[in-house]
């Protein structure tokens, strides 16, 4: 035990304040002293608490002298006669000197960041800068019943606790030094929430305008491969029974060997954006099968694979080219769908509510990743239309190596992207809107294709140089290959996939939309 | 992780002193521990506090609140409220601290500005230099609260979108008027892909909004 519990404790009042009143201290971890000990409850002036970086008690401790001695027995004689006291267990008799009780102000630990984990703090540093080393006898804590369980390594001075709560908790450090002064230095911590247990899961109205599912799944075979999507309303959302924004749609045609893959993110602020998200994926991914049958492959065929024999720059602006008539306007048709839908519901909302409300394209904000794959004998053509923010990749472990099929959208700030539904995305010159929006390559293999929204991609890489990191897309695809058995190739796939989006990601809890050809 | 940046510039002149120090600092804890309580302020909110009189300083560097701990505000006995000063610094804050525009971090949120007095900038000309200053650092919001009669409201609508108002500086307004900021900024940390000005919530019933 830190504390010596023979040791008589005596204190009184002190006498040049008078003012105080007289109040017992509870006695260290439910032992018995035999004597009481008296202390005055002069509280000092109310100071800010210093943190446990700095010396304890602050620069200016001990501030509040809460009881002291008879002055004339502090001196070696007091010591000489605590000492013997000492050697003379629970006589009963107060023979030792009286022990000079000094209380310091509060002094806050680091916080504690969540609950029911095991904190721990040193305080050796913290007590060096008080006390010289050969002034210490004894240092110990009062246990208090909190429900957090503090300890104290008397040999590392570092204080310890398991909190099962949050909120504010304080526990006594008393160190008792030579000429018989016991310092009590209260240790204030707080121990913030886990997190995860203040977020709620609340449904989205089911019968509210444009209701959508609070997520969303689909399998389907592609004869040798598969296309796998799921989409999980993000906990931002769920918290407030707000529906999802993102969404995605697919198209495969078993003759042509052609799938379209389709994902989009509606803005967050923008407040119908789950529609237009909805709309574009519905919209982009239909313009594109339409236009990619039997004829546009016989057509496109020859300069696919010469392009991919000499990657020459006449098949290069011819593939650009009908690629500007396949996905670009694609996506404008979307985007014209968008302002309709606009137009339409302000109507719709003048009939229904006879109120006028003026909506736009902006309500509908939406990002669109459009990604077009073709199987021929040389290899896959892969064409991407991509605006916003999100990732799209062929990756490539064999080869270790991804490709990132465009550019993702930034501003200056997080969050900030660019919109489907923006008119500068939208330049007059066909040549400028085909370098910045159109990607396309000709691989002979890839392990899969993954389209993703920034629900996954901040998450999972941070930043966007990251997006050409294959280390970050091994890293995801090794966390995915643990929750996801892609080998089943069944629906089984889609609800694995669905499960693993719940993935727990401090501070990143936006909705998560992932669609992988493999 | 990306933070959303929280800047409060409180107004220690010494009209302040008293009673509704006192009531900032019981509201300043209100204002902690509801964030605390709410997952998303919890998780990307970074607080922090600057206050200014006869000069400005930071009495917090901006810190997530799971780290937080509140310094006690104090005011001096008397003296002059430069407001001006208090802006220019915290655009210097906000320069240093938030991180923007960057292939290799995380961008934070766009921050958001409150700045509470009870009076008027007694530098004037400093004041006026730095509100255009103040709006190139594209704040999702600047809130200004005018506490009690003799606040300023028209210097403060050049410098803020949103401004309240509170009749009296006493302990109960101080506290619904940091509730609402508190709901403020979680309505900041939860409108996640925002690009647009963000809409604060209604101000509860002592809380004016000027318009």
């Amino acid at each position: 035990m830190w504390w010596d519990k023979n040791k008589r404790e005596t204190a009184v009042g002190n006498e040049s304040s008078g003012k105080e009143k007289q109040e017992s201290v509870t006695p260290p971890q439910g032992e018995t002293s035999d004597q009481q000990v008296q202390v005055s409850d002069d509280k000092p002036s109310v100071k800010e608490p210093t943190t446990v970086e700095g010396s304890l008690g602050g620069n200016n401790a001990p501030t509040a002298i809460e009881a002291t001695v008879d002055q004339a027995d502090v001196g070696d004689k007091a010591g000489n006669a605590a000492a013997s006291a000492a050697e003379e267990p629970n006589s009963g008799v107060p023979v030792g000197p009286p022990v000079t009780l000094l209380k310091h102000p509060v002094t806050r630990l680091p916080n504690c960041k969540i609950t029911g984990i095991d904190y721990e703090h040193p305080l050796a540093a913290a007590l060096a800068s008080s006390f010289q080393p050969h002034e210490i006898k004894s240092v110990g804590i009062t246990n208090k019943a909190d429900g957090v369980n503090w300890a104290f390594n008397e040999q590392s001075h570092v204080i310890s606790c398991k909190p099962t709560a949050a909120g504010e908790f304080e526990v006594e450090l008393c160190v008792d030094v030579q000429k018989h002064e016991r310092h009590v230095f209260p240790l204030r911590l707080t121990v913030n929430p886990d997190p995860k247990t203040l977020w709620k899961n609340l449904p989205s109205p089911k019968n509210g305008v444009y209701a959508k599912p609070d997520c969303d799944k689909a399998f389907l075979s592609c004869g040798d491969l598969s296309i796998v999507a799921a989409s999980q309303r993000g906990r931002s959302h769920a918290q407030e029974a707000k529906p999802r924004d993102d969404d995605f749609a697919y198209n495969y045609d078993p003759d042509n060997a052609r799938a379209v893959l389709v994902v989009a993110d509606g803005a967050g602020y923008a407040k119908f954006s789950r529609k237009g998200s909805k709309i574009a994926v519905d919209t982009a991914c239909e313009q594109v099968a339409h236009s990619t049958g039997k004829d546009y492959w016989a057509e496109m065929e020859p300069h696919i694979r010469k392009w991919k024999e000499t990657q020459d720059s006449v098949s290069e602006k011819t593939i650009q080219k009908s690629l500007y008539t396949v996905l670009i306007h694609a996506a404008f048709e979307a985007k014209k769908k968008i302002d309709q839908e606009a137009k339409e519901h302000e109507a719709r909302y003048k009939a229904d509510y006879n109120k006028a409300e003026k909506f736009s394209a902006k309500d509908y904000a939406t990002t669109l990743i459009l990604t077009l794959a073709k199987k021929f004998d040389f290899g896959w053509f892969i064409a991407t239309y991509w605006v916003g923010d999100g990732g799209v990749g062929i990756y490539q472990p064999n080869l270790n190596k991804v490709i990132l099929h465009g550019i993702p959208d930034s501003g200056e700030y997080g969050g900030q992207t660019c919109f489907l539904t923006m008119d500068s995305v939208w330049p007059n010159d066909a040549n400028v809107l085909i370098q910045r929006r159109i990607r396309f390559d000709v691989v002979d293999s890839f392990k899969a294709i993954i389209l993703m929204t920034d629900g996954v991609t901040d998450p999972k890489f941070e930043t966007e140089n990251n997006l050409n990191s294959i280390i970050r897309w091994d890293d995801l695809w090794a966390d995915l290959a643990k929750a996801v058995p892609w080998e089943k190739r069944d629906g089984s796939v889609a609800d694995s996939l669905l499960a693993w989006m719940d993935f727990w990601s401090s501070g990143n809890h936006d909705d998560r939309t992932m669609m992988v050809l493999y | 992780m990306r933070r959303l940046p929280v800047y409060l510039l409180i107004d220690t002149s010494g009209s302040m002193k008293g009673e509704p120090i006192e009531a900032v600092n019981a509201g300043l804890q209100t204002l902690v521990a509801s964030l605390r309580r709410d997952p998303q302020a919890l998780e990307t909110a970074c607080l922090s506090i600057i206050t200014f009189d006869k000069d400005a300083r930071v009495v917090l560097p901006l810190t997530p609140i799971e780290e937080l701990q509140l310094p006690v505000i104090a005011t001096p006995e008397s003296g002059p409220t430069m407001t001006g000063a208090a802006l220019e610094l915290v655009c210097q804050r906000v320069d240093q601290e938030v991180r923007t525009q960057s292939a290799d971090v995380k961008r934070d949120w766009k921050p958001l500005l409150f700045i509470m007095t009870d009076g008027s900038p007694n530098d004037i000309q400093k004041y006026k230099e730095m509100v255009p200053e103040c709006k190139k650092r594209h704040f999702a919001a600047i809130t200004a609260c005018a506490a009690g009669v003799s606040a300023k409201i028209d210097m403060l609508k050049d410098l803020a979108n949103n401004i309240v108002s509170l009749d009296t500086c006493d302990s109960a307004t101080f506290s619904q008027f940091f509730a609402w900021v508190s709901a403020s900024i979680s309505s900041g940390a939860q409108s996640v892909g925002a690009t647009s000005q963000l809409v604060l919530p209604p101000p509860p019933a002592d809380v004016y909004k000027v318009d």
